[in-house]
């Protein structure tokens, strides 16, 4: 299939004046500009498979300006140009991907300023949908032997910066403990009464209640690459690779059973 | 990303922030006279975070509060009050936070449990490596068992509730640089960054201050400029609750220990 040279982009977010807190002993003389940050389409590039995204903010910068700007993820991201006001650069035409970009300047006299803003570049074959069949195997035991839902889910701290964003507020954001206090089972093996941990393959549960050492030592096949999680609810149970999102993680808590 | 009272980053070289930064009715207690400066072999299991990162990284970590502070809010500091056992409260501070980290529930330790145990009750300084070393080894007991400012540990060792308590607070798995000794083991300030982007706790000695800490998030003070949020051992009044953020040379540690897993008790 020939791939027609398309460019989608979206502004997502914009975030308009988000000024650093100067430090101490440089007292801010003058109110910060505002800031202004504009995704604008440029020309398709010779390059085959590459979109090409032009970030442009305002307001103009004066001569004696310092700035920065970086675009996040970095990978397989080609700066073409970058001044005071404007970065050009060039990411592949596949997949569709959201780029934070982040503008910095400061100009003499005045307050640091900082603008972000998301550009969404690329787009291409997609990939395949998510199997909408319910993940959890009714069929499938309980890890846990006692009413309730309880969870371990493991992970690997070396490797979660190559996890999902969501994967990592699923293993340490307190957003989602206070989700899991809401929906499992009371449990004075853990903290704030509830069942469910986060730990790194090997942990030492020679100490733990037999209801925790009996379900963390029984076989499991983890991921060398990805977080792993065990659930159950006493009947039947989930065990296998963490999904990568807050959404596909809570339908399988909502498959065994959970209630908030 | 002004995620942090402005004030609580401390001017380490303005000689009007002394009282912050040596109060005379608190103690410290690291030893930097042993220190050797040596290049530094690093563990090698840990995956640098790359500095251009970093603010993303900071960025999603304050969206989803995913740092030890979020997780590891309950933990109230300790208080080494004049003792020397700053580098025991360092690392007792480290084993609280990574049992916060895995939902265990709050305990609070005694610092002193470690540091009386190995110095026999003398008060002596030491580093986060050596309190680091016990802590792996042997635990550390509850205040509940072990109050804080208590260095009598002879009537602790035939004490089977303390000895149960020890066990049940071991680290089992952390960064150090075992090839040194005690004194010597440290983690560089990107190896600590990472960490502590991981939501990794370490505790860092540091020369100039002749103090351990527990460092606890990564802070980007200003852009292109980091530092560290520190927990220190002088009780809730210090500071911001009891913490503080140290920048530039000063919060490069001389020891560091990175704190990952604790025993399931």
């Amino acid at each position: 299939m020939t791939c027609k040279p398309l460019l989608a982009l979206l502004l997502l977010a914009f975030t308009p004046v988000h000024a650093d807190v100067p430090a101490k002993s440089s007292p801010v003389k003058a109110p910060p500009k505002a800031g202004t940050a504009t995704v604008v389409k440029e020309d398709i590039p010779p390059t085959e498979g590459a979109v090409r995204v032009t970030v442009v903010t305002s307001p103009k910068l004066t001569d004696d300006a310092t700035y920065f700007w970086d675009v996040y993820p970095e990978d397989e991201v080609t700066i073409v140009s970058e001044d005071a006001n404007k970065i050009v650069f060039e990411v592949p035409m596949t997949p569709e991907v959201e780029y934070s970009v982040r503008w910095v300047a400061k100009e003499a006299k005045q307050k640091q300023q900082t603008v972000r803003t998301k550009v969404k570049a690329g787009h291409g074959p997609q990939p395949p949908p998510t199997p909408v069949d319910p993940p959890v195997d009714p069929t499938k035991p309980s890890p846990f032997e006692a009413p309730g839902i309880r969870s371990i889910f493991y992970f690997r701290d070396m490797d979660m910066m190559n996890y999902t964003p969501d994967q990592r507020a699923a293993i340490l954001g307190v957003p989602w403990r206070e989700y899991l206090k809401r929906i499992c089972a009371d449990d004075t093996a853990l903290a704030s009464g509830k069942g469910f941990t986060m730990i790194q393959p090997g942990g030492d549960f020679s100490l733990a209640p037999a209801l925790w050492k009996k379900a963390a030592e029984r076989p499991t096949s983890l991921s060398a690459d990805a977080p792993w999680m065990i659930v159950g609810n006493g009947k039947s149970g989930f065990e296998g690779p963490m999904p990568k999102t807050t959404a596909e993680i809570k339908k399988i808590f909502k498959d065994l059973g959970a209630v908030e | 990303m002004a995620d942090f009272d402005i004030n609580s980053v401390i001017d380490v070289d303005d000689p009007a922030n002394n009282d912050r930064l040596f109060p005379a009715d608190k103690g410290r207690g690291f030893d930097p006279s042993k220190v050797v400066k040596a290049m530094f072999a690093p563990p090698s299991d840990i995956k640098v975070i790359p500095r251009n990162e970093w603010p993303a990284r900071l960025e999603e970590q304050l969206a989803n509060k995913t740092s030890c502070m979020d997780y590891g809010a309950e933990i109230a500091p300790l208080d080494q009050a004049q003792s020397n056992y700053c580098w025991g409260h360092s690392s007792t501070g480290g084993t609280m936070f990574v049992r916060a980290r895995m939902n265990l529930p709050y305990v609070p330790l005694s610092a002193y449990s470690v540091a009386a145990t190995l110095m026999k009750g003398a008060n002596e300084g030491g580093w986060c490596g050596l309190s680091a070393k016990f802590i792996r080894e042997t635990g550390v007991c509850s205040q509940a068992i072990w109050p804080q400012g208590d260095f009598k540990y002879a009537k602790y060792q035939n004490n089977p509730d303390a000895q149960k308590s020890f066990a049940a607070h071991k680290i089992t798995l952390d960064f150090a640089d075992l090839s040194k000794d005690v004194y010597d083991q440290n983690l560089s300030f990107d190896m600590v960054a990472t960490c502590l982007l991981l939501g990794i706790p370490c505790a860092v000695d540091f020369n100039w201050w002749s103090h351990s800490v527990l460092a606890v998030r990564l802070v980007q003070v200003e852009a292109g400029s980091y530092g560290i949020e520190i927990r220190n051992s002088w009780g809730k009044s210090w500071e911001n609750n009891g913490n503080g953020i140290l920048r530039g040379s000063k919060a490069i540690p001389d020891g560091a220990i990175a704190f990952r897993q604790a025993t399931f008790a």
